[in-house]
């Protein structure tokens, strides 16, 4: 069989048509599709990394923000936070629980002087005034934390006192001095708030409500000790025998509770002392 | 006539072979095309990859530099930092947010008007004002408004309290046929002369020392108002943002939204919580808009 002309360059046309198809659709057509949307992908991605000088902006700006910041707060740390022993007027949280129990009433008593020296500033004269909070001495020493520093409540020893109304009286200029005053507290934070004035003049009576709060700087907090069911089952039987929970390593102890957050446990009995240094405190004196 | 003696497939032999001819030019060139279709297009690809690869490393570090401010703003330290910072300028400032604004209000308040008493509370970015005072006539009732009115920064304003003493001429009846001026609280006045010599000797009441309101009792305690004055309360609306900080409502929120606080804290810095402004008694705690100061008629007896 002889094939005609018309026939063969249809053949030719055929394999003409066969072998573009082939190459638009299984390549060209896929690979340019993929071509496109790598090209857009790399369209984001130099958009993105041309944000790099707008990140370094904020990062920096961030950076300042904090420095500036913190350059602020320092300032508060220096002059309106108790300081980290009872000698500078603070408290020292790293001493054992039972010697904390001592030296807190101690501080309370540091707190009461500064509050009360502070409540008469501007000349006037104190109708009622603030009471700091006292400790019951028998109060276990596990819980002096929780009660007298808020912690771990607040995450951070801090005391915060709400002393409700306090009244004074004087003129209008040292009533309102003894209000301003309270922005230069030593060794605390204060505010007042609801200043109301009565009376005729020049005696007047301002009454307002006064918040203080000491930011309590330590570098580590002791663990809790062991208390309450241990030293309720203490023996006396034995002379010198230690009390029970005191003993080795998986001895009941009931430390666990005031451990610091994130503090290791140590041992059966161990509460987890606090590793000092975790952080680098900013405001150290 | 001539003979063809040649088969017809001689001369359809020759067209044959340029067919063949012509259908491989085609045939090649189909090959040639699909051939640089896929090619081209591979090496395209190829490129492509090659640039998209190349742009992911730039991308990404401008990505990690832009979560570094985020993650460096987010860290435990900056947000008790910033809320600490934020807390401690707010406790300050709002210790001067109420002589402020008593000091702005002291040259509106007239000096006819003699205050007893100064309150003011929050109301949203608003603040409620309450004066106490005495004041002696209708007129001068009208003018504390008036004067009040001035202070900027008003939102509005009202009084209650004020006691009429002005005499009205009342109606006349057979024991006053005149309608003679009287006081509401007296009765009417008569006619006849012993009468009224009666109703005046009965109206007396008071003969020795009163000590009315404090007055003349030689003590410091508060002045009321005189007998002839009345004790008028001034309700005042205005602009002033007398929100307090709340430190244990801050520090609370603090503990609760934070993670857990490093084992040896920063000094002064507690660990966690909301980033930014500290939590207000109902919020922030700006100082009142301090008035024109100096544009007051006169000042009130309060002050010093």
């Amino acid at each position: 069989m002889k094939l005609g002309r018309f026939a063969i360059l249809m053949i030719g046309i055929m394999i003409f048509v066969s072998a573009s198809a082939w190459g638009y659709f299984l390549y060209y057509m896929p690979n340019m599709k993929e071509v496109g949307m790598l090209n857009d992908n790399k369209t984001a991605n130099d958009a993105e990394a041309a944000k790099m000088p707008q990140a370094k902006k904020r990062v920096e700006k961030a950076k300042q923000m904090i420095d500036v910041k913190a350059a602020a707060w320092q300032k508060y740390v220096e002059t309106r936070t108790p300081g980290m022993s009872l000698k500078e007027h603070g408290v020292d949280l790293s001493v054992n629980p039972w010697q904390l129990a001592v030296d807190t009433p101690k501080f309370r008593n540091d707190i009461q002087r500064a509050v009360n020296e502070q409540v008469k500033k501007g000349g006037v004269k104190v109708l009622t005034s603030p009471l700091v909070q006292r400790l019951d001495p028998n109060l276990p020493v596990n819980q002096i934390l929780s009660t007298f520093y808020n912690y771990p409540a607040l995450k951070f020893p801090v005391l915060v006192f709400d002393f409700g109304t306090i009244t004074v009286q004087g003129t209008y200029k040292q009533i309102m001095d003894n209000v301003k005053a309270y922005t230069k507290m030593p060794h605390y934070l204060a505010v007042t708030d609801g200043l109301r004035l009565d009376g005729t003049s020049p005696l007047l009576t301002g009454t307002y409500n006064l918040s203080v709060v000491g930011f309590i700087r330590t570098k580590k907090i002791a663990p809790a000790v062991p208390e309450g069911g241990a030293a309720a089952t203490t023996s006396f039987g034995g002379m010198g025998g230690p009390p029970a929970g005191m003993g080795g390593p998986g001895a009941a102890g009931g430390r666990g509770g005031m451990r610091p957050p994130g503090a290791p446990s140590i041992g059966g009995g161990g509460g987890g002392a606090p590793t000092a240094g975790a952080t680098t405190p900013k405001g150290g004196d | 006539m001539k003979l063809n003696l040649l088969p017809t497939t001689v001369s359809k032999g020759r067209q044959a072979q340029s067919a063949v001819f012509f259908s491989a030019i085609i045939a090649v060139a189909g090959l040639v095309i699909g051939g640089y279709l896929n090619v081209s297009s591979s090496k395209a690809l190829d490129n492509a990859r090659t640039d998209q690869q190349a742009s992911i490393d730039p991308a990404a570090a401008a990505y990690s530099k832009s979560v570094e401010a985020d993650t460096l703003m987010a860290s435990q330290n900056s947000v008790a930092l910033i809320r600490d910072a934020s807390l401690a300028k707010a406790m300050d400032d709002h210790n001067e947010v109420y002589p402020k604004l008593y000091d702005s209000l002291y040259p509106y308040i007239p000096s006819f008007y003699r205050v007893n008493s100064m309150s003011a509370n929050s109301a949203g970015d608003n603040a409620n004002v309450t004066l106490v005072g005495t004041l002696d006539t209708f007129q001068q009732y009208s003018d504390l408004m008036l004067a009040l009115s001035r202070y900027p920064g008003l939102v509005s304003i009202s009084r209650s309290g004020f006691q009429s003493q002005d005499e009205y001429v009342p109606n006349i009846d057979q024991v006053d046929t005149q309608g003679k001026p009287r006081k509401d609280s007296d009765g009417p006045i008569p006619d006849d002369k012993l009468e009224r010599l009666a109703y005046f000797q009965q109206s007396v009441q008071q003969t020795g020392f009163s000590g009315v309101s404090n007055f003349g009792t030689g003590t410091d305690s508060t002045k009321g108002a005189m007998p002839t004055a009345s004790l008028v309360t001034v309700q005042m609306t205005i602009k002033a943002n007398l929100q307090t900080p709340d430190p244990r409502a801050t520090l609370t929120a603090g503990a609760s939204a934070g993670a857990a606080a490093p084992t040896a804290p920063p000094t002064g810095v507690p660990s966690s919580g909301p980033p930014g402004a500290a939590a207000a008694r109902g919020g922030g705690g700006a100082a009142p808009p301090t008035a024109g100061g100096k544009k007051g008629k006169g000042k009130g007896d309060d002050e010093e």
